[in-house]
């Protein structure tokens, strides 16, 4: 069936729109959640109908044109979107059930992974930009859902203004780029921008690197990130540190690979602020007590090996680059799922015991078994223990660093001690989750999981082992996204 | 499919599959979990020991694993390095198994047997998978579920306090060589573009590989097996993982795990002889990480600590032989060293659950005629261990010395020799005090029942006689394995005649009067002596403060820098939004630098 590449993006926004609506006329919050879940099976469906890609929309205003297209990168962030989002909403439908305003929250969801998917899909820099903020724009709301508390309302303001002042400094960029060569369309862009003054350039891959490295969470752009994933709900949290960071990595990607034709080196900033990060990342998230901070300083990790792997590729592009774009993308996707499941484990941890705090959680999970089996797949997942999926895309990067010799081999070599590195935290997580010597007060008291939080869980749980063992299920969509971005960025 | 593989992809799979079900088996009844997992692991070294008439030349089957980036393998090997391996992991897995039935029906009250078993089988399988593969990504991926089974078992006894702690040092001290060993395995991708390791072997020997490129790949290599195998300067998980189950010791500190490491170094010795500084780093670690070894056991009053650095040493015997080329000596020391160490630590454990848990030798004593079966089978142990003819430690250590020898390495020979003596120190201080003198024990003391007995004198006899075997073990091996690994078939006379007129014999011969006057009269002078540290005696109670260091300076260290780094993250909105900007300035900066070209 020949489906056209906006049809998921409108198929989000109208089911955000009747979703709100739906869920003020009737207050059953549990249908609310499962009206807007069908909306994102629908959006599935669209995606993968239009696997492998093909097809491009443009759409005219006033005589300047706009485009939406399908590729492999497009149907790779949609699906890691849509799929994750899924997983979230099912899980709310229980987590949540008690909160009020819900209709707002799963709209505002729809709207935001509607946002992700257009970044993918977007052909053009104007489209790129508009879908970066309606991604985050939601995303702001999202960590401030519990206003009654301050925490999450501070969180909030923070990431709000660091985000937008990041939003500010990318549009000047992309403005550079559109005052040099006239032109925003992704495909031609590169011809035209090969004429583009050195200086101005410079100036326009740093203010992108600035402002889409804010989402991105790269080192020193970073310190909203803790926060917002702290008190956010645990559902947010997960779909912030696999989308949001995901989507804004994959934009500054797409936006900085029509500058390679004028010269700059973007990759090398990339190379080593993605070290920083991840060592940044590892040595904070060493000394947290609290269980959704430590996750967070991990996630500021695994952005750093995405993005050192990212440079890597587009510094190196004709040895290094199927290997580092592969590694890079796979661990977009087993991010999502790993870290995604780490935080819904922790959000089903909170719910029993009212804190995230690892000395109040002792001996957890032999209350609650499958949370803390699942943790512990999924810690041993992130600290890229084979056969785990963590391992096989930190061994994709691995390769891509090689192939890019010399100073790849040393960053490559970075990237694994950082991952020892991280059993120190993974390592005693777990222990205080399963094997603690005895069982804390709160624990004590703990009441189990409900069933619909257990489901969602125990989902990413399979994924991750089976994307580990047999990773081809997720190379099948990784790989044309590969193959895109190659084409794309090693045809300039 | 061929047979021989399907029997190997069984051998694998059987335990790693088949053993999560235990806990289901466990809503029948506790006997029929125990009966369930012992008979996996009699399956699976059944398997293991079938293999055996399959024992063929080079990769036998591939499957493929991952088509979708650079089509990667999953390759069964099954030449005599890898059979004899994974014999030796079904096998003595299946013998601790039996062991374990009354080993740890003390604990049962408090931990869970399931896990117990689950984890042990995960073990047995990995390292099956590991010794059974021809490709060096599947290789690390067995490697490091290993070394997840080392961890989990160590912190089995999680209520102790010591548990934990132990266990999670050793995952991080092992990974930390893993580092070199996958950094090492992707160069060798890199530069070869396969990952199976006999044509990375031939592209080798070919020349085909850069100096620089081989010998970073070496050095990872070594890395990993200085971390899995516990030599200097990783050494220091090895002693604390003591307080794993002593059946898990037997069967993962002495008779597999450990010797992972040895048999990636054996295996991978034709890629990375051609380097100059590679064999000799080998000897010369070896070496001293033996001496250092031995020396530090002389004092320890644990006699799972003794039996821990004894098996530190015995592996840099092991190392040092691969560093002087001597690959036979070296998986022949490790088939050898893993019967006779996991007779030890099962016998210690025999001990342990007929005294009620005691592990202080200071606490043992007179229990020769408590507990003769035992008693019996640890001394066909320990002179194993010690090298006493017709043992067939005897033999294999012997092999080593005159390979080093032979190939003029004198330096390290002279260290391994000293070790030898160190080694009779410590081997006959073990006995004299668990087994001779006073009891020093109130614990009614009685013979250990059949299921532990059994497996002691199955290992005992092989600790005695597995030497018979050598002639069929080196024509096996010199048929299927590829030249560069300089093995050739030796007939067992020539065994016998070799061991008895190498001039080493005289350094045996020496250790024999030792033990007699040791016997007769310094018995109280060599036993009391560390009572009081001494300036000679402190260091090696302290393992020459290694662990102290890296405890106090690299971890402590790491870990306040960490705590003042919080400092940045200050929660200031103003300050957070000029790191955006510092941030930027910095990016123009480097766009700058790095120029327009």
């Amino acid at each position: 069936m020949d489906i056209s590449p906006s049809a998921p993006i409108i198929t989000l926004f109208v089911g955000a729109l009747l979703t709100y609506l739906f869920g003020r006329t009737y207050p059953k919050p549990k249908f609310t959640g499962l009206a807007s879940l069908l909306f994102l099976v629908i959006a599935l469906v669209e995606l993968l109908n239009l696997y492998p890609g093909g097809g491009r929309v443009t759409y005219s205003l006033w005589g300047a044109q706009t485009f939406l297209e399908a590729n492999g990168l497009a149907i790779f962030l949609g699906v890691v979107a849509v799929g994750l989002g899924i997983l979230v909403l099912i899980y709310d439908v229980s987590h949540m059930k008690d909160s009020p305003g819900l209709s707002r929250y799963y709209a505002l969801i729809l709207l935001m992974v509607a946002g992700a998917i257009g970044i993918g899909f977007a052909g053009d820099l104007f489209n790129l930009f508009v879908f970066f903020e309606v991604m985050a724009i939601p995303s702001y709301a999202l960590v401030a859902f519990r206003k009654e508390k301050w925490e999450p309302v501070e969180a909030a303001v923070k990431y709000t203004i660091m985000s937008i002042s990041g939003s500010l400094l990318a549009l000047g960029g992309i403005s550079i780029i559109f005052m040099y060569t006239g032109n925003l369309d992704l495909n031609t862009l590169a011809q035209s921008a090969a004429n583009m003054d050195p200086g101005m350039a410079i100036a326009a891959a740093g203010l992108i690197i600035v402002g889409f490295g804010v989402k991105v969470a790269i080192v020193p752009l970073h310190m909203w990130l803790p926060d917002a994933y702290q008190a956010a709900p645990s559902g947010i949290s997960a779909l912030l540190s696999g989308i949001t960071s995901g989507a804004g990595a994959i934009a500054m990607l797409k936006a900085l690979a029509i500058l390679i034709p004028t010269g700059t080196h973007p990759g090398v900033v990339l190379i080593i602020f993605g070290i920083i990060s991840m060592f940044v990342g590892n040595f904070m998230a060493l000394v947290q007590k609290d269980l959704k901070r430590m996750l967070a300083y991990s996630s500021i990790a695994h952005m750093g090996y995405v993005v050192m792997a990212i440079g890597l590729a587009l510094n190196y592009l004709p040895i290094a680059g199927e290997y580092a774009f592969r590694g890079a993308f796979f661990h977009i996707m087993n991010h999502a799922v790993m870290k995604g499941g780490a935080f819904l484990c922790a959000g089903a941890i909170f719910q029993s015991i009212g804190t995230s705090d690892l000395h109040e959680m002792r001996g957890i999970g032999r209350r609650n078994v499958l949370v803390g089996v699942a943790f512990a797949f999924f810690a041993l997942a992130l600290a890229g223990v084979p056969p785990l999926n963590g391992f096989i895309s930190k061994f994709f990067i691995c390769k891509g660093g090689v192939d890019a010799g010399g100073w790849g081999i040393v960053a490559m070599s970075l990237l694994i001690l950082n991952s020892a590195i991280s059993l120190g935290y993974y390592l005693p997580a777990l222990n205080t989750i399963l094997f603690s010597r005895d069982i804390s007060e709160k624990t004590k008291l703990a009441r189990p999981s409900p069933i619909w939080i257990s489901v969602p869980i125990a989902i990413m749980v399979i994924l991750t082992v089976s994307l580990g063992v047999y990773p081809e299920f997720g190379l099948k969509i990784v790989n044309p996204a590969v193959q895109y971005l190659m084409g794309f960025a090693g045809g300039l | 499919m061929e047979t021989g593989v399907l029997i190997a992809l069984l051998a694998i799979l059987v335990p790693i599959v088949l053993g999560p079900f235990t806990y289901l088996v466990e809503r029948i009844s506790a006997k029929a979990r125990t009966i369930y997992a012992v008979s996996l692991g009699f399956i699976t070294g059944g398997l293991t020991l079938s293999l055996i008439p399959y024992i063929t030349k080079g990769t036998v089957e591939s499957f493929m694993w991952i088509p979708g980036a650079g089509r990667i393998l999953f390759s069964v090997c099954l030449d005599s390095f890898s059979v004899f391996v994974a014999m030796v992991a079904g096998v003595i897995g299946a013998l601790v198994l039996l062991f374990s039935t009354r080993y740890m029906k003390p604990a049962s009250q408090e931990y869970s047997l399931s896990r117990y078993y689950w984890q042990a089988l995960l073990f047995i399988g990995g390292m099956i998978g590991l010794a059974l593969t021809s490709n060096l990504l599947v290789m690390y991926v067995f490697w490091e579920i290993i070394g997840f089974c080392s961890y989990a078992l160590i912190a089995y006894y999680y209520h102790e306090p010591e548990a934990v702690p132990a266990g999670i040092k050793a995952f991080i001290v092992t990974r930390i060589g893993d580092i070199g060993l996958l950094a090492g395995i992707l160069i060798l991708w890199h530069a070869t573009g396969t990952l199976n390791i006999f044509e990375i072997m031939s592209a080798s020997q070919a020349g085909l590989i850069s100096f620089t490129l081989l010998g970073l790949a070496g050095a990872g290599f070594l890395a990993g097996a200085i971390g899995k195998s516990a030599q200097f300067p990783l050494h220091v998980w090895l002693p604390d993982a003591m307080a794993a189950p002593t059946t898990i010791t037997a069967l993962i500190h002495a008779a597999c795990l450990v010797n992972a490491g040895i048999y990636l170094l054996a295996r991978s010795y034709p890629i990375f002889a051609g380097l100059a500084w590679w064999p000799t780093a080998l000897l010369w670690i070896g070496a001293v990480t033996a001496l250092m070894a031995a020396t530090i056991a002389l004092t320890q009053w644990d006699i799972k600590r003794v039996l821990a650095y004894s098996t530190i040493s015995q592996l840099g015997y092991m190392m040092a032989a691969i560093g002087a080329g001597a690959i036979l000596a070296s998986q022949f020391h490790l088939v050898s060293h893993g019967i006779f160490k996991a007779l030890l630590f099962l016998g210690a454990g025999s001990i342990m659950y007929m005294t009620g848990g005691i592990k202080d030798l200071r606490q043992m004593g007179g229990l020769a005629k408590y507990m003769p079966i035992t008693r019996i089978t640890f001394i066909f142990g320990l002179l194993s261990l010690v090298g006493i003819p017709i043992w067939t430690g005897f033999f294999s250590k012997d092999m080593i010395m005159a390979n080093l020898l032979q190939g003029g390495a004198y330096g390290p020979l002279v260290l391994l020799v000293i070790a030898t003596f160190f080694t009779a120190a410590y081997s006959w201080r073990m006995y004299w005090l668990a087994f001779q003198g006073e009891k020093r024990t109130s614990t009614e003391v009685h013979e250990s029942p059949p299921q532990m007995t059994g497996p002691l004198i199955i290992l005992a006899l092989g600790s005695f006689l597995f030497w018979l075997c050598i002639s069929p073990y080196t024509a096996s091996m010199a048929s299927s394995l590829p030249a560069g690994y300089l093995i050739t078939h030796i007939s067992l006379a020539a065994v016998i005649h070799h061991a008895f007129t190498s001039p080493i014999i005289w350094v045996t011969a020496a250790i024999i009067v030792t033990l007699i006057v040791l016997t007769s009269r310094w018995r109280a002078t060599v036993i009391n002596a560390y009572q009081k540290p001494s300036a000679v005696t402190l260091p090696l109670m302290r393992a020459y403060w290694i662990d102290i260091f890296y405890n106090r300076i690299i971890v402590k260290g790491l870990f306040s820098f960490c705590q003042q780094f919080r400092r940045l993250q200050t929660g200031d909105l103003n300050y957070n939004n000029l790191a955006i900007a510092i941030g930027l300035i910095i990016f123009l900066i480097m766009l700058f630098a790095w120029g327009v070209y």
